[in-house]
């Protein structure tokens, strides 16, 4: 436990400017027994500071700063302060440790893991020469305990007199150099009497007045935290702090430090020490931050006796800000201050207090086993344990990340991943419904009302499709978020399970079954896209669609109302799905898609994996260097899995170079691909690296065409610089020239001109290139597609017109391009007549004339129109087949074509339904007519109908002719006479003038022919003959009148037993 | 609720002596019950005067066969109806009558005319048959 404060001790009050001090990080202990004879004090902000850990010219240089400094006079110098304590528990153990690690000379890791923050230099310099220290430094340990423990005391009772009363160990008064020798040969427990603090000491000291207090602000360090301005009534410069990185902050137990701006202080408190902490533990060198650019600031007693740990300051600019002393002592008081469910609330329900204790005690205790381990037994032995560990295992099972705190990769992914499933706390634990404090709550942007109607507070969207490159650790981040947040998880594999129902039934399986005992489940359903032939997908659907559906209905009805007893009630989905896949945007998943909360998974940096890969080395004894880590990591880019398993079989424990690392087979994406055409790659030094670079990247995904189409369809959208549209037309060159190639290579068979292929994307990139473009991945591969399938469809809607339409039209528009372009547009226009319907009665004639036309027309294309009903509960009438679709491009406007022209399309419907109507009966009288006089039904006013009918009328008169062919021996003359009949019938016949106005005398006149045909033949042939004649007729006519048959109906009964009341028998009796 | 006199007056076999009807037909009022799954289509509409003729009715023992038309020929069986089929029919009485009988005005009688207890069943498709009188 530490607390250290900065202060200056006034020797010269005449001297007012202040040393600049510059921290330093001394966990290297080589650099410190360099350094170590210097007047040296513990640096505050050490985790903060701007020199690299391993950077030792800095740290000695700053040291040796202040030590010149020091004898020089200089009117301020500042002493650190550093207070330690152990908690409560477990103390002899860590003291154990402690001792232990300080015999290996590794006492900066005890450091760093055990609950203290640091130590000062003097102390790990003393600590690790001095070799028998062990028994007095357990003493040492016990005292500097106790003394702490009164510092706490103190300041927990001190909390309501004075702010200057805040604990600070005085290490050493260093302006003199007696001090700083005593301290450099002080024992621990020297320390530990040095570090009560005391009035009197304040007083010996002389300490500045509270207001002369300074801090070091360093600007990247997030040592500091800002206040909300309800609680002080001060504002703070927010945008001091925007430049916060959050690579330094964004560590990895940290992650709760999102939550920094909640309204709850002892929550953003703790968050903030938690980040503190966690920079503190993984010792992450921060970015080349600038010191003080804000300058020495001004402390300002903080009055509010409550919040002693905070200072306001006054930087050199003139703002305020606000410090808080940094410390886990602060954080210790706080948590004894406030009460526990405050922490449960916060932060996703978790209690992180807890896990990081038990995180800290985890890693003591295996920091415990394992120096156990070596001081028992010797290396070999050791070499033993590992070897039998790892037989068998592969190391990325062994090695994957298993608690929230190993994960490795993007810290923001991780937190949205977790918060998405701590939504789900309360239709899963029942916990409290969370405040809606929480600035980035799913869904809200588009639908936060549907949010606040969900009944169980789930998130909007109830599955979350986490996607991404493989190997980077999708399924263990899922399983590790999972498992934090409280779950057990079920994972199915997609590409495992096939069966359609069998996945259902587990899947329904898995979420309705409330698990006795144990943990809710939490579905992880890796690689989606596998699983997609399956149904898998579909079953998904299915659940989602039915939970919505029971959204729906717990909204109209409550839930129990007595209609939907015997109904199939729709299932709310009440436990979490996670689905994983490489690609989202495969067609397997595109209706997957709109229903799913999307997840990118990104890759982690690379400084964030390699020492993960270091440590992995180490603990299998393999020595690889961390260049060499760092080239492999680079190579597999960032996939991490890969990265280990290259460890385990490639490098074998040899030390091999990065050359010999195979180069991932990587089968990139089109997408992702035509994303890189756009883009500078900053790691190649001049273009022509870097297109040759993207032509290889083509060449080895080998999707000439998508890349192409993809390059094709995005340019317009890119920024180039360009001058009169030169560099479209040179794209146009080349497009052409892939083009020509392609249609060479698949048409004649010219396959080694693939070679050439890959060359206009490489002068797409040289072309097109640049910083700011970043296309979005998914417009690229669609609409080449659908465009594909748009056009389809209208040809196959041509196609439906025009086949409908009279041979003629047929005839004049043959191909779809022509129906499209002259044919669709003036039908529209053509069927669409500007008419004023108010009654079908009175009707203007020339209004009747053009309705009557349109019918005609339409009918003649066999045009209809159809009610619909639209989403908005209007009717309107819609053209079948719909050949606005051909002649109009924007769906607006084909929307506009059908809504408002209600009436006049009522109208039309209806006239053409009486048209057609009365067609059909003139056509029925016609073929009356035409049975009774022996020739078949005819088409009235179609043009064709005549010869039609002169056909019909033809083989009339052949029958007739084959009649009397039977006869032909015996009478010439009638023969003749009725062969001449026939031809004069058929004369008759195929008059085509006036056709209609011929029609009953034309009848009459075939009737009183066949009469006198018959009369004839009576006359002319024998009495057989005419009776036979008459009789075959005679038969046709019974044939085509008194026909009688059976239509059967297979497998078919209309027998429904069903109750009769009596009053309907006797109605119909 | 409305109720009706039930009559039940069973009349001897119109036609005992015509030895060539079979015995199912051989009923009183010479009804008999024909089942055939399907639809009957005739050209014309039939009118209640002048029904339309379907075919002939052919027996051989316990099968019959069913002549629809010129081109369909069905076959079936003879199977007892149980429960039996009654056939009733509604006798309205002469107002004057029933005036003088009960001073009801509008008596419903009912009367049993036939019961039947075998039908001709035709459950087998129309088989296709080429008309003799044709060729």
């Amino acid at each position: 436990m530490l607390i250290d404060v900065a202060f200056p001790l006034r020797r010269n009050p005449a001297i007012d400017h202040m040393t600049d001090l510059r921290t330093a990080h001394w966990a290297d202990m080589e650099e410190e027994e360099e350094s170590g004879t210097g007047s040296l004090f513990a640096l505050d902000l050490m985790e903060d500071s701007d020199v690299p850990e391993d950077d030792p010219s800095v740290t000695s240089d700053g040291i040796a700063s202040i030590s010149q400094q020091s004898p020089s006079g200089v009117s301020k110098q500042r002493a650190t302060t550093k207070v330690y304590e152990i908690t409560d528990g477990d103390v002899s153990c860590q003291i154990q440790s402690m001792e232990k690690q300080q015999e290996q000379g590794e006492w900066d890791a005890v450091i760093k893991d055990s609950p203290f923050d640091f130590v000062t230099n003097n102390m790990g310099h003393d600590s690790s020469k001095e070799s028998p220290l062990a028994a007095a430094s357990t003493i040492s340990m016990n005292e500097m305990n106790l003394s702490a423990r009164e510092a706490r005391d103190r300041l927990t009772f001190s909390g309501d007199t004075e702010t200057t009363d805040f604990p600070f160990k005085i290490t050493s008064a260093a302006e003199d150099d007696d001090a700083a020798v005593a301290i450099e040969h002080s024992s621990l427990d020297i320390i530990a009497k040095l570090s009560l603090p005391s009035a009197l000491a304040e007083d010996a000291l002389g300490l500045p007045p509270p207001d002369d207090w300074r801090a070091q602000v360093i600007k990247d360090a997030p040592d500091f935290d800002v206040l909300p301005e309800e609680e002080f009534d001060i504002l703070p410069p927010e945008e001091e702090f925007d430049n916060v990185p959050i690579s330094a902050v964004a560590q990895d137990e940290n992650f709760a430090t999102d939550d920094l701006d909640s309204a709850n202080t002892t929550q953003r408190q703790k968050c903030y020490l938690e980040s503190q902490q966690s920079i503190s533990d993984a010792q992450m060198p921060l970015c080349d931050g600038q010191s003080s650019e804000v300058g020495p600031l001004r402390i300002l007693p903080y009055l509010d006796s409550a919040d002693a740990f905070y200072r306001k300051a006054k930087g050199s600019n003139g703002k305020e800000i606000i410090l808080r002393a940094r410390s886990r002592f602060l954080f210790n008081t706080l948590r004894e201050a406030a009460s526990a469910d405050k922490y449960k609330r916060s932060s996703y329900g978790i209690d992180i207090e807890k896990i990081m204790l038990d995180i800290e005690n985890e890693d003591h205790d295996k920091k415990l086993r394992i120096l156990q381990n070596q001081s028992e037994t010797v290396s070999t032995q050791c070499d033993a344990l590992f070897t039998k560990n790892s037989e068998g295992e592969l190391w990325v099972e062994k090695w994957r990340a298993k608690k929230w705190i190993d994960l490795i990769g993007d810290e923001r992914t991780h937190r949205t991943l977790l918060r998405w499933l701590q939504q789900w706390s309360h239709a899963v634990f029942k916990h409290p419904v969370p405040a809606t404090h929480n600035k980035r709550h799913f869904g809200e942007s588009n639908a936060g009302k549907l949010v606040q109607t969900d009944p169980y507070h789930r998130p909007h969207k109830k599955l979350l499709l986490l996607h991404g490159a493989p190997g980077l650790g999708k399924t263990t981040i899922a399983h590790v978020a999972a498992r934090q947040a409280g779950y057990d998880v079920l994972e199915i594999n997609a590409s495992d399970e096939r069966g359609g129902t069998l996945v259902h039934d587990k899947i329904r399986g898995a979420i309705d079954s409330h698990r006795v005992g144990t943990k809710p489940v939490c579905i992880i359903i890796d690689e989606i896209d596998g699983g997609a032939e399956s149904g898998f997908i579909r079953v998904l659907l299915d659940i989602l669609s039915s939970d919505s559906k029971a959204v729906q209905q717990g909204h109209r009805t409550p839930a129990n109302s007595p209609k939907n007893k015997y109904r199939k009630t729709a299932k709310f989905l009440l436990r979490p799905v996670i689905a994983i896949c490489n690609d989202p945007f495969v067609s397997a998943l595109r209706s997957l898609r709109p229903l799913a909360e999307m997840l990118s998974y990104r890759r982690a940096p690379t400084p964030n994996i390699v020492p993960r890969l270091q440590e992995i080395c180490a603990r299998e004894k393999l020595f690889v260097d961390r260049r060499t880590l760092t080239e492999l990591v680079d190579s597999m880019d960032g996939d991490v899995r890969g990265c280990i398993n290259t460890l385990q079989f490639d490098m074998g424990g040899k030390r091999i170079g990065s050359s010999s690392i195979g180069q991932k087979d990587v089968n990139a994406n089109p997408n992702v691909i035509v994303g890189r055409v756009f883009k500078v790659d900053k790691q190649f030094r001049n273009k022509e690296e870097s297109i040759r670079a993207v032509i290889e990247n083509v060449e080895r995904s080998a999707e000439f065409d998508k890349v192409v189409t993809g390059c094709f369809t995005m340019y317009p959208s890119m920024y180039y610089a360009d001058d009169m549209l030169a560099k479209p037309v040179e794209a146009g060159e080349w497009l052409h020239f892939y083009d020509t190639l392609s249609h060479s290579m698949y048409e004649d068979q010219h396959r080694d001109l693939a070679a050439y292929l890959s060359y206009p994307v490489g002068a797409f990139h040289a072309m097109f290139s640049s910083n700011s473009n970043s296309p979005k991945e998914y417009a690229i591969a669609k609409t080449d597609y659908e465009a594909y399938e748009a056009k389809k469809s209208n040809k196959d809607l041509a196609k439906q017109v025009i086949g409908s339409a009279s041979a003629s039209t047929q005839q004049s528009f043959r191909r779809g391009s022509t129906i499209c372009t002259e044919l669709a547009p003036y039908l529209m226009y053509i069927v669409n007549p500007k008419l004023n319907p108010v009654n079908a009665s009175i009707v203007l004639e020339q209004e009747r004339i053009m309705t009557m036309h349109t019918v005609d027309v339409m009918i003649d294309f066999a045009l209809k129109y159809i009610q619909q009903r639209c989403e908005n509960g209007t009717y309107v009438f819609r053209m079948d087949p719909p050949i606005e679709q051909l002649a109009l491009f924007s769906s607006q406007d084909k929307d506009r074509a059908a809504v408002g022209k209600y009436l006049i399309r009522q109208c039309i419907s209806q006239e053409m339904e009486r048209n057609m109507l009365r067609r059909v009966s003139k056509r029925n009288v016609v073929a009356a007519g035409s049975q009774t006089s022996g020739v078949k039904r005819r088409k009235s006013n179609s043009l064709d109908g005549v010869d039609h009918e002169a056909q019909e009328d033809d083989q009339d008169s052949r029958l007739l002719h084959t009649a009397k062919r039977k006869h032909r021996g015996s009478n010439k003359a009638g023969l003749l006479s009725s062969s001449l009949s026939a031809d004069r019938m058929d004369v008759n016949v195929i008059d085509p003038v006036e056709e209609r106005s011929i029609k009953p005398s034309f009848v009459s006149f075939f009737k009183s022919q066949t009469s006198a045909t018959s009369t004839g033949l009576a006359g002319l042939g024998g009495h057989s003959r005419q009776h036979s004649l008459q009789e075959w007729q005679e038969r046709m006519k019974q044939q085509r009148e008194g026909r009688v048959w059976v239509q059967f109906h297979e497998g078919f009964s209309n027998a429904v037993r069903k109750p009769v009341s009596w009053s309907d028998f006797w109605r119909d009796l | 609720m409305p109720s009706a006199t039930f009559a039940f007056n069973m009349r001897p076999a119109i036609d005992e002596s015509s030895s060539d009807f079979p015995h199912v037909l051989r009923t009183p009022t010479g009804l008999a019950l024909i089942e055939i799954q399907g639809t009957l289509h005739t050209a014309q509409p039939s009118s209640d005067s002048t029904p339309a003729e379907l075919g002939k009715l052919t027996f051989d023992g316990k099968t019959a066969w069913l002549w629809i038309g010129d081109h369909q020929r069905m076959e079936g069986s003879i199977v007892d109806l149980n429960p039996p089929f009654g056939v009733l029919r509604r006798v309205t009485r002469k107002q004057s009558e029933m005036e003088e009988e009960n001073g009801r005005p509008d008596e419903t009688a009912v009367e049993i005319v036939e019961v039947i207890r075998k039908k001709i069943l035709f459950t087998s498709r129309p088989e296709p048959i080429v008309n003799r009188n044709m060729t």
